[in-house]
């Protein structure tokens, strides 16, 4: 098929779960005013170990009133699910598509507008419903232990022997067990959120999920954007969630000790710097969620829908070098760019707007700096959404697409945060002003050497009046 | 974590006509069912229609009014709003229940 006579997919809508704004709205004013969220990391997780890294970025208390989401939904869903189904809910909203009930008593939707057969759910994710196992075993393996240790304490008191207030200190310093809770298994399966928003709004085309770390987000779009563009589906609800909130630290620990994480120099807010010369690691973030309405354009057309941008193209690649470490010298993120650049028919000099993966850790940025300086030079804007938001693994591809979308369609974009001494001699964004945005790259990379690049073009006139 | 929690009361002060209708309230929200449809004879799969999953919903959600584990093999028993009520009239009478969840 030649390209011009390709299916073209557009953005229709985007739901946001951040740290720093709850819907695309809140969440783009945030951006643009380069606002963080850093915060000591809870007294709790003191108690379980010591940390080279004391910061995080901490969500907002997850507030499900705004939506038709049941309090026993609440018990029943992992957060990863809870923030899909508020991202969706935000998305379809903001595409001007509604939602009734199908079955109350199932508390699940349907959208009339929409055909569900031809609706594909695509999410991306890196450790899917983890938290919630981990919610269950912590009951599974302390409940009881906790409750006899309580019972010794009891006893010895009552016998007034020693080391009774030592021992009832130790129970109390156990983590709270909770519940086993009945749902954990389809709570803690990685394609919980997928199978979530499927199900509550009743969209029966392919509904799956990305495990690709921190390139999830961005992997999950690329897939549902070739879906449509193939004709096997004609709308796609695309995202990554994450959750990396066990209660006690361990999940924060475990990249504590990978030694990827950012250290506090003082001023907690200045101490994520993604492509500076002082960066320290990366900004743990408890999570987030970003869900983009993609549709075929004649589809959105047809319903006379908002456009926001068009994902032009997509290309994934594998570094095969560490599980951990990115290829020195970057040659396999340059054959994704290239190869995202081939799949959207574009040419280097099109782009103009680069929204980096910028994670703040020292082999990172130099990698990343040096293709995009090869590729691009001075030519093209660039910032990093991480530098606001932290690291939230499979959710960052998603929201990072989700600015540069929001980046295109409003032709202005956020500065990147903390960046005094940059690395490389590159357009860093410094402040949020207007510019000519024709066409942006979003690109992740992961644990596990993936890869990821997707482009996104402006809509302009064309696709609004119908000409192209 | 609830309201739910903090709403629980000492046992001394919940009469059985109180857990009947917190009991109503809860099923009424786990099956969509009108609390006045709802009696202390009601059978949850017989006469209101609950299958296994929604017996996990109810289960969750009791143990979330009551601010208690309810065991597995105290669930199979419950198989009715009487029995239900009776559960728990027992349950908080030993003094295992009622504290904040």
């Amino acid at each position: 098929m030649r390209p011009e006579m390709r299916r073209r997919v557009v953005v229709t809508g985007i739901g946001v779960v951040s740290a720093i704004g709850v819907g695309a709205e809140a969440f783009w004013r945030a951006c643009l005013a380069g606002e963080t969220r850093v915060e000591a990391v809870p007294e709790e997780w003191l108690r379980f170990s010591e940390y080279r890294s004391r910061l995080w970025s901490p969500l907002p208390e997850l507030d499900l009133a705004p939506y038709p989401i049941s309090r026993l939904e609440g018990l029943q869903q992992d957060a990863t699910a809870l923030m899909a189904l508020i991202s969706t809910f935000q998305a379809l909203a903001a595409a001007g598509l509604s939602w009734e009930v199908a079955n109350s008593r199932r508390n699940t939707l349907q959208v009339p507008e929409l055909d569900p057969e031809r609706v594909t759910v695509v999410m991306g994710t890196g450790i899917g419903g983890v938290s919630s196992l981990l919610s269950s075993y912590r009951h599974h393996i302390l409940s009881r232990p906790r409750g006899r240790i309580e019972e010794v304490a009891r006893q010895l008191k009552e016998l007034a022997g020693e080391g009774a207030p030592e021992l009832a200190e130790l129970a109390s310093c156990l983590p709270e067990p909770g519940r086993m809770n009945p749902l954990a298994v389809p709570m803690a399966m990685p394609n919980t959120a997928a199978a979530a928003v499927s199900i509550k709004f009743s969209l029966q085309g392919a509904s799956h999920t990305h495990c690709s770390a921190c390139a999830a987000g961005t992997v999950a779009i690329g897939h549902a954007f070739w879906s449509l563009r193939s004709g096997r589906a004609d709308v796609a609800v695309a995202g990554g969630v994450e959750f990396m909130d066990d209660r006690s630290g361990g999940l924060f620990r475990a990249f504590d000790l990978a030694r990827t994480l950012v250290q506090d120099d003082g001023d907690p807010e200045r101490a994520n710097r993604p492509f500076d010369k002082a960066r320290s690691g990366f900004l743990f973030s408890q999570g987030g969620g970003a869900v983009l309405l993609l549709e075929e354009l004649e589809h959105a057309r047809r319903r006379g829908a908002p456009v926001l941008a068009e994902i032009a193209g997509f290309a994934e690649t594998s570094d095969a070098h560490n599980v951990m470490a990115l290829a020195p010298g970057g040659r396999q993120i340059r054959r994704a760019i290239e190869e995202a650049l081939a799949d959207a028919g574009l040419q280097p000099e099109q782009i103009d707007y680069v929204n980096a993966h910028g994670t703040g850790t020292a082999a990172n940025d130099v990698i990343e700096a040096e293709v995009l300086a090869q590729l691009f030079g001075r030519r093209v804007a660039v910032n990093s959404t991480k530098s606001l938001l932290g690291h939230s693994l499979g959710a960052s591809g998603a929201l990072e697409a989700a600015v540069t979308a929001l980046s295109l369609h409003h032709q202005i974009t956020h500065p990147s945060r903390n960046l005094d001494e940059p690395i490389a001699d590159l357009d860093f964004v410094r402040q949020a002003r207007p510019r000519s945005f024709g066409a942006a790259l979003s690109q992740s990379f992961a644990f596990g050497g993936h890869n990821a690049a997707l482009v996104l073009r402006h809509c302009g006139k064309e696709v609004d009046s119908h000409t192209s | 974590m609830s309201q739910t929690a903090s709403q629980t009361v000492s046992q001394a002060v919940i009469s059985d006509d109180e857990i009947l209708t917190r009991v109503r309230k809860v099923v009424s929200e786990t099956l969509d069912i009108p609390p006045e449809q709802i009696s202390l004879e009601s059978r949850f799969a017989e006469d209101l229609g609950a299958d296994s999953f929604d017996n996990l919903s109810l289960f969750m959600l009791l143990e979330e009014e009551f601010g208690s584990e309810i065991s597995e093999e105290a669930a199979t028993e419950l198989t009715s709003v009487g029995s239900t009520v009776g559960f728990i009239r027992r349950h908080l009478a030993a003094g295992e229940g009622a504290a904040p969840a």
